[in-house]
């Protein structure tokens, strides 16, 4: 089945990452915002993996909405990211805060994963940056997440949603099922493009 | 089944419990760190129980790896031996109240998801800190560079808190069924 899309202001996010709070981040973003290059995509880490921020935003640039968004501080694994709205999972079994866009980089296989992050723009492979990972789409903050799609697997609905396979080599949101055990990445307020 | 363990390394522990920040609490342990006399396994609280704390850990110590730890006060209910044991709720009127001993947790086996896991042996009924998310943070507390206990089943993904072949919990793999939500994230096998 082909897979599809549902529109970034119509998907929640639920951050399932260990918890960490920098004050220094909550509602102000690092130097030259969450992209800028001397700390986003950058050979070496200008902070802590699993270093959070938190900002509110406003839902004024694009078709954003209002609400809280979790971003964490990670490293691209194994594979280069085209763009934002890649999800990635785990993909070292020896530190969570390595992660990769391919399905088959990750560390286990479709339906046990739980953690997931959004990527907010192009990344090189082994390179540290920012990801989304809880709430809204921060359009305001990130202008690469003003207007945009998360990827799906064409089947999800209103309603709780998992980290999975589609029928590319990225990771996709689809529908939480019965017979899944992996519990929800995120929380969609409309079904996806048919 | 016997037991096993999992090396605390590979397990991030998922914080289920009502969240909240004491600013004085986030990247600083309390006094004489978070095993200190004067606060931990005492049979006065010195802190609200549910009162929870925000670390950040370098994996300096041991074998020990990076990320955040949430560590959260409460009341045991039965003795603790050691590190690492993990406590359930076991009282209908406080969900402070946690035990280690799997017949005195509140629910039965395959509904808990509230989890709190020691961080030093612990006096019946006295107070003090657990670890409730993230990774054993064993650059503030050197005990927590062990392992957790499992019913020997545990594979890499979501594990909840359930019953081994001792009396105390374990850590076992989420299954088809179960409407226990997971307690933990683990990175590898049980060994």
């Amino acid at each position: 089945m082909a897979d599809k899309t549902i529109p970034a202001e119509a998907v929640i996010l639920i951050d399932n990452w260990p918890d960490g709070i920098i004050p220094s981040l909550v509602n102000t973003e690092p130097d030259n915002g969450f992209t800028g290059s001397e700390h986003h995509n950058v050979v070496a880490a200008k902070y802590q993996v699993g270093t959070m921020a938190k900002v509110y935003n406003n839902g004024t640039a694009g078709t954003s909405v209002h609400g809280w968004s979790t971003l964490m501080y990670a490293q691209n694994q194994t594979t280069a990211i085209a763009a934002a709205y890649e999800l990635c999972q785990p993909a070292l079994a020896t530190d969570i805060y390595g992660v990769s866009s391919t399905v088959a980089n990750a560390l286990i296989a479709d339906d046990i994963c739980m953690m997931m992050a959004t990527s907010i723009s192009a990344m090189t492979i082994d390179y540290y940056g920012w990801f989304l990972v809880g709430g809204v789409c921060p359009g305001d903050w990130v202008t690469a997440l003003a207007t945009g799609d998360f990827p799906t697997s064409n089947l999800v609905i209103i309603g709780q949603a998992t980290c999975g396979a589609g029928a590319g080599t990225k990771a996709v949101l689809e529908p939480q099922t019965a017979t899944e055990l992996d519990s929800p990445v995120a929380w969609c307020l409309t079904i996806d493009e048919t | 089944m016997g037991d096993s363990t999992i090396a605390a390394e590979s397990v991030i522990l998922l914080n289920n419990w009502p969240d909240g920040i004491i600013p004085d609490l986030v990247m600083t342990a309390p006094d004489g760190g978070f095993t200190g006399s004067a606060h931990h396994n005492v049979a006065a609280a010195k802190y609200q129980i549910g009162t929870m704390s925000k670390v950040y850990s370098n994996g300096d110590t041991g074998d020990s790896t990076h990320g955040w730890s949430t560590l959260m006060y409460a009341q045991v209910k039965d003795t603790v031996a050691a590190a690492f044991e993990l406590c359930q709720p076991a009282l209908a009127t406080d969900v402070y109240g946690v035990s280690p001993v799997h017949t005195s947790a509140l629910i039965v086996n395959g509904i808990s998801m509230l989890m709190g896991a020691a961080i030093s042996a612990m006096t019946d009924e006295y107070y003090g800190w657990f670890l409730v998310g993230g990774v054993a943070p064993a650059d503030w507390i050197a005990a927590m560079d062990g392992d957790y206990p499992t019913n020997d089943s545990v594979i890499i993904g979501q594990a909840t808190c359930g019953e081994g072949a001792g009396a105390d919990a374990v850590l076992e793999p989420q299954t088809a069924g179960e409407l226990d939500g997971p307690v933990a994230w683990c990175l590898t096998a049980d060994a």
